[in-house]
């Protein structure tokens, strides 16, 4: 309660603050905007037009603040954490050999997060934002403060990716406190045990705040077993009210037991089912950052981040070899199993982001101008194909050579800059521009059959994205937003590898390019209603794709990866939350509100072979909806989630041999989860999946698979956390 | 005043911007090689069969009898080819060794029965790599004393690293003997020795077209009532391969005579204690089986246009010759058969093909060369 009185407090605060922007101290009020930078109403809210430096004017965002969510956060239930932001499709394949499940908006594809860019405390986590721009690391939801998202207009201040942004904002030192010790143990169905401590603490101009979170599980099929440990330290220095220093470290190791995939009838049959047992995966991660922060002046600021990733994903696997039916048994003859697949990845990137900014007066108005750089150089080995053991256990030891070995690099250097350009007391105009130079090199082999194909490749690039955004603000608290901004996906390291002897990559390859744009309005009532409504145009040319030409001089088909297609994705994101108690009664100790987040989005192909088609795993109606109750001690919140039906692939086929490919049913999923607080303790329980509902989000014909990887079933936990 | 420092610092960083990528830009000169090559178990099986170090004394690799230019048969057309040593010959002709990969190890079907299979003309080992050791310490052809004479010269060659690469450091001489069966067995099984590119293949493809006299002889040639060629030399898919062979790799005696130019009759009796009246049982002398003597593995046909002459002993020197030879054997004028009790009388001797159906059949056979496209 202790926090929902902040929130209410904050709310109060930016109220006044922004009421009085509308009068003359714009100064000041800015100063107050920098400080608080969201607006919520229990837990979701949106970010203001400026925070940190960065400008969020014009531009769909939203704010969750985790603290306030009641959610099984032991296993980072993304549904229930995120689940309130509209159009969020959700890939739930944590409990298959993934290490986070990946989100993404509107029809992009949520594997891994790779159409998202995905941050810690403002810097990347993913392996490598371009090249291999895969989520394995996430912090534990029990340590995260708030998460911020920005849609596709992100692309001008963060990077290029179609997906926006999403910015996972760890807890810190509690102010004004030397020590401060938080536990929480959770346990839960399918063997979950989760254990967090964190510690924090001010002491002069010293500041420190560390975690560690140990959770094992069972699993939900046989042949699952996780174990993980993450962990994250930062120390930092306040030199004085204008400068701080800090530095951050994150880790994951882990260890995952992987069930493989089901084909349509082993998951008819039985969605527990499982006929690997030999699949392991390990993906340690380490995340080193530093940062600077300096504000020369109350109008101005100046900041550095470096961060340093050195990761590894390795796994040991039955391959595809036969689908996802064929079962991996001894064969009588050897008396053995067949030997399974070993592939290893090791990451690298160094990444450096320089920002500033600065108000100024442009005639009578204040603008604001926000800028920076940024720097990143990625180096990627990618081993696989290596014949691993015959045994059942996580060993990465091979026979013979590795199949393919290829390294990647990628350099990107983009400068960019925005500015808010305010006229008169209601409207902004904030137009922005990016500058990306990309070089990406590859070299190594792949062996197909007899054949070794070697490459050697080297390509720049030069990309201008740019965009604009208007927010105008008929009333203190509600605004008209509307943007449209440049953005583009990069050949990946997966696109740059050979794939066959006889296939061939377009030399002229393009990357893939379009843009993202909003037209909505939002408005935050008091402490008892938020909304945000707006529709969505996203362009999504020059994708990728193998197509099948034949040589005139010899008749041959052949493999050739180009830009085959362009998609269109658009539709409406809304989200209402109404608190009745607050609404009769402002000063109410108690709260029950109902909200609903909903996404109608029609993604298709619109030209090459596929047109008329729906984009892979875009789902045309995502709806969650659901009612929170809390006082000063209890809060629960009871979930709705549906998901509208999708496909595998672009052929929108419903039955196939192709593992990747088919249909992908609606679906719907009940959650219900509370929290009781006692003084320094709080007892959190819930249910999820209450109805016990067979589904899945995902097929693949890869890792974790191949096949359909089936989601979790129904599912308990309870917790006890205290806090000294 | 201000107005300057803004223009000055706006341009400063519009130069710091574009300077420094080009600077990125020009230290990244683009690039773009992608090389198909064989794998390196491959490479160094044909770095093997193209070794003329490997022999004793040097100057014969496998490629000397069996060159790609000739179907890998002799380069030569030589009736047998001369071993490593001077003045020495083998006792057969050099086949044609491309396709051969696709032979079953040697094995009697009951159905038929008749022998299936094996490797060499006599069927006499069972697998590729078990074939390319022979020669290498064949006193007839490469002549190595043993095996460690024949290992010595691998560590010595210029390709030992792709040796090492593969297999590790040389150390036991045995399974190095294997290795290099098993890299020289792998170049054997690549597309440079079953590329199926005959003019054939395409045409069964739909990308190439027969001529009437190429298409009369295809129709002979699987004609089981005249041609019969076909009954042997299968023209139609294998079942395992999925491709068009040209052999069962079953056995047969067709009644082929001494080859009095053969030159191995006047090899010192070391080598050959009967001189000119040695006689080559083919797979009976292999299996010590009077029922197959004088049988030899029938060759497949393709590329045999360019692979003459023909025959266990060369005795024919063109295509013409062979097929009138199967037209007539029975009915004008040949030598006697070298072993006369198990000539094969049923599919042969007696076609009744008149001289342009033979010349159709033989304008067909010369489909079958490779490189076709």
């Amino acid at each position: 309660m202790y926090f929902k009185k902040i929130i209410t407090g904050l709310i109060i605060l930016i109220s006044f603050f922004t009421a009085k922007a509308q009068q003359s101290d714009s100064s000041k009020t800015l100063k107050e905007v920098i400080i608080t930078g969201y607006r919520t109403v229990n837990g979701i809210g949106h970010l203001l037009e400026m925070k940190d430096g960065i400008i969020y004017a014009g531009k769909k965002t939203e704010v969750i603040v985790v603290d306030s969510l009641d959610a099984n956060k032991a296993i980072n239930n993304t549904r229930q954490i995120l689940g309130r932001i509209p159009g969020l499709n959700i890939v739930e394949t944590e409990s298959s050999g993934f290490t986070a499940n990946g989100i993404a908006t509107r029809g992009l594809n949520p594997t891994q997060s790779i159409e998202m860019n995905t941050r810690q405390n403002g810097y990347n986590i993913s392996a490598d934002v371009y090249g291999y721009n895969e989520a394995y690391y996430i912090p534990p939801m029990e340590a995260v403060k708030r998460i911020e998202l920005v849609r596709g207009a992100s692309s001008l201040q963060f990077g290029a990716q179609f997906g926006g942004l999403v910015n996972y904002v760890t807890e810190d030192a509690p102010k004004d406190k030397p020590f401060q010790f938080i536990t929480s143990q959770t346990v839960g169905s399918f063997g979950m045990y989760n254990a967090f401590t964190s510690v924090g603490g001010n002491y002069k101009k010293l500041s420190y705040y560390g975690f560690l979170q140990y959770r094992n599980m069972s699993g939900y099929r046989p042949n699952s077993q996780q174990s993980q440990l993450s962990g994250f330290g930062k120390i930092q220095y306040s030199a004085s009210k204008k400068l701080n220093i800090g530095l951050e470290y994150s880790l994951l190791r882990n260890k995952i037991q992987m069930p493989g995939g089901l084909s349509d009838s082993l998951f008819n049959a039985n969605p527990q089912a499982s006929v690997r047992a030999r699949n392991w995966l390990k993906s340690p991660w380490n995340i080193v950052s530093n940062y600077i922060n300096f504000n020369p002046t109350e109008n101005s600021s100046l900041s550095l981040k470096t961060t340093y990733i050195f990761s590894n994903r390795s796994l040991v696997w039955r391959n595809e070899d036969g689908g996802a039916a064929a079962l991996d048994e001894i064969d009588p003859q050897t008396n053995q199993y067949v030997p399974r697949e070993v592939e290893s990845e090791a990451m690298h990137s160094i990444a450096s982001e320089a920002r500033f900014s600065a108000n100024y007066h442009l005639g009578k108005s204040n603008s604001t101008l926000a800028g920076g750089v940024r720097f990143t150089y990625a180096w990627f080995k990618r081993l696989g194909g290596g014949e691993g053991t015959t045994n059942s256990d996580y060993d990465l030891t091979i026979s013979g050579d590795w199949e393919y070995q290829l390294n990647f690099t990628t350099t990107n250097f983009a400068p960019f800059v925005e500015n808010i350009f305010r006229i008169g007391n209601k409207l902004t105009v904030t137009p922005g521009i990016r500058l990306e130079y990309l070089n990406s090199t590859v070299n190594g082999y792949v062996i197909d059959d007899i054949f070794k194909v070697s490459t050697d490749k080297n390509k720049n690039r030069y990309f201008v994205l740019s965009g604009i955004g208007f927010e105008y603000k008929p009333t203190f608290n509600a605004s008209f937003y509307a943007n449209i901004s440049q953005a583009y996906r990069p050949v990946d390291y997966s696109q740059q590898q050979p794939f066959g002897v006889t296939s061939i990559i377009d030399p002229n390859l393009k990357d893939a390019s379009g843009f993202n744009s909003d037209f909505g309005y939002r408005t935050t009532i008091k402490n008892y209603f938020n909304a945000d409504l707006s529709l969505f145009y996203l362009a999504y040319n020059k994708r990728i794709g193998e197509i099948v030409k034949t040589d005139p001089a010899t008749g041959l088909d052949y493999g050739y990866r180009t830009n085959v297609a362009n998609s269109v994705h658009k539709g409406l994101e809304a989200y209402i939350e109404f608190n009745i108690l607050k609404y009769i009664n402002q000063e109410s100790n108690q709260g029950l509100s109902i909200f609903n987040s909903f996404a109608y989005i029609d993604a298709q192909y619109t030209s090459g072979a596929f047109k008329g088609k729906r984009v892979e795993a875009a789902a045309n109606v995502i709806e969650r909806a659901g009612i929170i109750y809390n006082n000063q001690k209890l809060s629960s919140t009871f979930q709705v989630n549906y998901t509208g039906d999708a496909y595998g692939d672009a052929t929108n086929i419903k039955v196939s041999d192709n593992p990747i490919a088919g249909y992908l049913p609606a679906y719907t999923v009940l959650d219900w989860s509370a929290t009781y607080k006692i003084k320094n303790y709080a007892i959190k329980c819930g249910v999820n999946n209450i109805a016990d509902k067979a589904y899945f989000t995902r097929r693949t014909d890869e890792y974790p698979g191949p096949g359909i990887i089936p989601a979790v079933g129904r599912s308990f936990y309870v917790g006890l956390t205290a806090k000294f | 005043m201000r107005k300057n420092k803004l223009v000055i610092t706006l341009a400063l960083l519009m130069t710091a911007v574009v300077g420094s990528t080009t600077f990125l830009s020009s230290c990244s000169k683009e690039r773009d090689f992608v090389t198909v090559e064989y794998i390196d178990k491959i490479k160094l099986g044909k770095l093997l069969f193209n070794d003329k170090n490997l022999s004793n004394p040097i100057g014969q690799s496998c490629s000397s009898c069996h060159s790609a230019a000739t179907g890998f048969s002799d380069l030569a057309h030589n009736i047998v080819s001369e071993g490593a040593v001077n003045g020495l010959f083998g006792n057969r002709n050099a086949p044609n060794i491309a396709y051969g990969m696709f032979a079953p190890p040697l094995y009697f079907d009951n159905v038929d029965s008749t022998y299936v299979g094996g490797f060499f003309l006599d069927g006499r080992v069972n697998t590729l790599e078990e074939q390319s050791q022979k020669p290498f310490l064949n006193p007839l052809e490469m002549n190595n004393s043993n095996v460690h004479m024949l290992i010595n010269k691998i560590k010595e060659a210029n390709y030992y690293s792709v040796y090492k690469q593969l297999y590790g450091e040389l150390t036991d001489e045995n399974t190095a003997f294997n290795n290099i069966a098993a890299a020289i067995a792998a170049f054997e099984k690549s597309p440079d020795l079953n590329s199926f590119t005959s003019k054939f293949d395409y045409y069964l493809k739909g990308q190439a077209t027969l001529t009437a006299q190429e298409l009369n002889g295809l129709q002979l040639f699987k004609d089981t009532a005249k041609g019969k060629c076909a009954n042997c030399h299968i023209a139609e898919p294998d079942a395992l391969s999925g491709q068009v062979l040209f052999t069962d790799f079953t056995y047969d005696n067709i009644g082929v005579p001494k080859n009095p130019d053969n030159p191995f009759y006047k090899l010192p009796a070391g080598f050959n204690p009967l001189g000119s009246n040695a006689i080559d049982f083919g797979l009976g002398g292999f299996l010590n089986d009077p029922e197959n003597h004088g049988k030899f593995k029938v060759p497949t046909l393709r590329n045999a246009a360019i692979s003459a002459p023909y025959t266990h002993n060369g005795f024919f020197n063109t295509l013409e010759e062979v097929v009138h030879f199967y037209n007539k054997r029975d009915v004008a004028v040949f030598p006697a058969a070298e072993i006369s009790t198990t000539v094969n009388h049923d599919e042969l001797g007696n076609l009744h093909l008149t001289t342009q159906e033979e010349k159709d059949i033989v304008a067909f056979i010369k489909t079958l060369t490779d490189g076709f496209k």
